[in-house]
């Protein structure tokens, strides 16, 4: 398919003279434009690079590229002629047919140099008119903005650039100035290597292998793109996979569900569950146990919480009841209270009482003992006798007129001794007595304390909305719901969170696919036929073109640069001046075939400026007219050969000769 | 209570001893005069005065130490001026215990006395109370507790 055909080229300059110009029509295949050396050929070659806004390979931009006699001033008839203004057109037709015709000004008052007009029809073969649309080149977004010219180019060519890494890490499109050094071969550079480097710093990287790749259409550029691309994917759903598994892990941890072992590639897992304890201990998914807990409180909710108003007259008669429990009790507990004094001050009065008799059993027992000591002294008060009247006498101090009789000191002692045992049995019973009460005491005020508990917990029941459930199940309830509520939450949570695992794990598949769809290899199999014909196509050129400094059995294309090498080395330019030469024309002219032949992005056209450099063998040359007359796509070769030398190599070839004669190609054009 | 009054021919009374408390008995009471001229008297002999204050003062061992600081204090207790220790003041001189001096108002231990006095040091009573008597010993004579009494209660 060839993308793009050279019409028309006219060349106008508006000088006090009136106009001068050229204007050439092109065929399809094999064009020469035949012209004496220095009388404008290469300028009117590079022309077409102009007006395609492709000046770039000729070392510059805008129109300080062109040459002087194209917008400075011009030889007419051994005189000097200012230009006031110049212009190229030039009318091409894609492989859609479509025709159109572009303008561009090398010098103008009032058009901008980088402005190239287009013309919707082919305004240079007839005569009409045709819409145009204004476009422009060498400014920020020429290549990918709307109003850039190379973006009207590359669609109005089907090329769909391709983005490429550059120097600062980025990628950028690979601009259409970049392919031109493969397919047009300018006569001042062009024939110095493979690739003649363009001016511009375009930044990107492997620029000579990515232009041929791209005219190649080599799937290596947007499989190298790919790895890039996928290398990055895979970073991304390996991070965004973590970040899930971290949420889903803390969710469990949050609702003490079970924590769930994730494997560290998604695709592995059917589907993501959060599974919690149920009551039963067993583990169920949460929707699950989410269900059977509205059950639950559905269930209390509409049948199972008593409400009070329902109990209401049953609690306050409990209430009357324990009120009057509390009442009965707290009297006991008082009389028992009252009892318990009294019982533990007859205890101490008691225990007084033992110790006064004691002391009184004491003495009395002294007595006796002194009765004893004083008999052997005086023996009246022993026997009762009045040691001064000798008279019986009351053994007592007491004077006789109280009529009291006391007891006999034995006597006397005998009785203490038993109130002392009566009182001792009196304080032993008292104290049993009080320990009984005691006991008793606790345990009543036991009831007392549960009596009132209660009789606190009716009437609070009693004080709150009669609507409300009781305490005890509405305690249950808060409880279900307050685990309902969490479990609703984590349940919303998670299944935002199964949402965007869905998401990753169709993008980790299609992550997976794209993978499988790259080659293992750095080159696809396609790739690879593709540069297996272009080596040989190339060796079968230069065998054809007397290709003699090297064998060329010991040449090889490397896969690294694309260039042919020796052995493993670059083919040195300075073997032999026209041997390069031969590489050239072998390495452009296989670059279409290949393209040709694999369906490839070349335009569909070659420009050779002057390519029989360094006294070519005419052989040779005519060998390349040959190959270019029966190559499908158009070729412009310019030359300074005689007439006949060309008619002569180009016997039966097809072609269009285009000779511009002996004189300045740039004359005065005939209205 | 309602009494078969109506049944009841005729009542007897009869009287009935009853139990005396053992400073009552004569014996004990001029037994522990004895010990207060023996051991915390001079010459065994002891006013009246003294006497009464000694004899409130053994009735239970709190008043102990009120007359152990009796010096110190100055403060002569109310004493309860016992007509029981008079009437065994009586008894102790009928039985020649003690002997009175018409001319001191004093009494003093008779020899008969003195062997009563040894016999209860060494029988097996009134402990607290020879301990008493031995601590205080003689320190508080007639003259200074009639000159106290007087301070305390003078006209």
């Amino acid at each position: 398919m060839n993308r793009i055909k050279l019409n028309h080229l006219k060349i106008t300059i508006d000088t006090e003279d009136g106009l001068f110009g050229t204007d050439i029509s092109f065929k399809e295949g094999f064009n020469i434009i035949r012209a004496r050396n220095t009388k404008g050929k290469s300028s009117t070659i590079n022309s077409i690079l102009y007006v395609l806004g492709l000046e770039e390979v000729l070392g510059g931009r805008n129109a300080k590229t062109m040459k002087p006699v194209l917008k400075d001033k011009l030889s007419f008839k051994g005189r000097e002629v200012a230009i006031i203004g110049s212009k190229v057109q030039l009318e091409i037709s894609n492989h859609r047919g479509e025709i159109i015709t572009l303008t561009r000004w090398i010098k103008s008052q009032n058009k901008d140099e980088k402005l190239i007009r287009v013309h919707y029809g082919p305004k240079l073969s007839r005569e009409g008119n045709f819409s145009f649309k204004d476009f422009y080149v060498h400014m920020k977004g020429a290549a990918i903005g709307n109003a850039g010219f190379h973006t009207f180019l590359s669609s109005y060519l089907e090329w769909e650039l391709p983005e490429v890494p550059t120097f600062e890490g980025g990628d950028r499109i690979l601009y259409l100035q970049t392919i031109t050094p493969l397919y047009f071969i300018e006569q001042i550079k062009g024939w110095s290597s493979f690739y003649s480097p363009i001016s511009g710093s375009f930044g990107i990287r492997d620029l000579s292998k990515r232009a041929f790749e791209f005219l190649l259409n080599m799937d290596v550029t947007k499989n190298a793109k790919e790895r890039e691309e996928l290398k990055v994917i895979k970073a991304l759903l390996s991070n965004k996979w973590s970040a899930l598994k971290r949420e889903v892990e803390e969710l469990a941890v949050s609702i003490s569900a079970a924590i769930p072992n994730l494997p560290a590639n998604p695709i592995t897992l059917d589907n993501l569950s959060l599974t919690v304890y149920n009551d039963d201990k067993v583990l169920v998914s949460i929707f699950d146990r989410i269900f059977q807990l509205e059950g639950s409180i559905k269930e209390k909710e509409n049948y199972g919480v008593v409400a009070i108003s329902e109990v209401a007259s049953q609690y306050e008669e409990k209430v009357k009841e324990q009120e009057l429990l509390v009442l009965q009790l707290q009297n006991e507990i008082n009389y028992i209270r009252q009892d318990l004094l009294l019982q533990r001050n007859n205890q101490i009065s008691m225990g007084e009482n033992l110790k006064k008799l004691e002391l009184d059993l004491k003495r009395n027992q002294e007595a006796e003992k002194l009765y004893k000591l004083g008999s052997d002294i005086d023996s009246s008060f022993s026997k009762g006798i009045c040691p001064t009247c000798s008279q019986a006498v009351a053994d007592s101090l007491l004077p006789a007129e109280t009529s009291i009789q006391p007891l006999d000191l034995s006597e006397n002692i005998t009785y203490i001794k038993e109130q002392i045992n009566t009182l001792k049995f009196g304080i032993k019973q008292s104290h049993t007595v009080i320990q009984n009460k005691q006991s008793n005491l606790a345990v009543i005020i036991e009831h007392l304390d549960n009596a009132r508990r209660e009789l606190r917990l009716y009437k609070s029941e009693l004080n709150s909305n009669p609507r409300l459930p009781t305490k005890k199940e509405l305690d249950e309830l808060v409880r279900l719901k307050i685990l309902i509520n969490k479990l609703y939450d984590a349940s919303s949570t998670f299944e935002k969170i199964e949402t965007r695992f869905k998401v990753i794990v169709s993008e980790w598949k299609d992550y997976l696919t794209r993978q499988e769809a790259l080659p293992k290899d750095y080159f696809s199999e396609l790739d690879k036929k593709k540069l297996t014909y272009f080596e040989k196509e190339f060796l079968s050129l230069l065998d054809n073109f007397n290709f003699s400094s090297i064998n060329t059995n010991e040449i090889t294309l490397s896969y690294d640069k694309y260039t042919p090498i020796v052995s493993g080395f670059d083919i040195k330019f300075d073997s032999s001046a026209s041997d390069n030469i031969r590489l050239i024309w072998s390495y452009v002219i296989t670059i279409y075939k290949a393209s040709q032949n694999f369906s490839g992005n070349h335009p569909g056209l070659m420009v050779f400026d002057e390519p029989g450099q360094q006294q070519m063998a005419v052989k040779s040359q005519k060998e390349l007219f040959r190959v270019l007359s029966q190559t499908k796509g158009q070729s412009i070769v310019g030359t300074s050969l005689e007439p006949e030398e060309i008619k002569e190599m180009t016997e039966n070839y097809n072609l269009n000769i285009i000779d511009l004669g002996e004189e300045y190609i740039i004359k005065p054009l005939t209205q | 209570m309602d009494l078969p009054l109506d049944e009841i021919e005729e009542i007897n009374f009869n009287r009935k001893k009853i139990p005396i408390s053992p400073e009552l008995r004569p014996i004990y009471r001029i037994s522990q005069i004895i010990l207060v001229m023996e051991l915390s008297s001079t010459m065994k002999t002891a006013s009246l005065l003294k006497l009464q204050l000694f004899n409130w003062g053994l009735q239970n061992e709190e008043r102990y130490e009120r007359l152990f600081k009796l010096k110190e204090t100055k403060d002569f207790p109310i004493i309860r001026f016992d007509p029981f220790l008079n009437r065994a003041l009586n008894y102790g001189v009928a039985m020649q215990v003690f002997s009175f001096n018409v001319k001191t108002g004093k009494f003093s231990l008779t020899e008969k006395g003195e062997l009563l006095a040894q016999k209860i040091l060494k029988g097996d009573v009134f402990s607290k109370e020879k301990v008493f008597l031995k601590t205080i010993k003689k320190s508080l004579s007639d003259k200074y507790i009639l000159q106290l009494f007087k301070e305390r209660y003078p006209s």
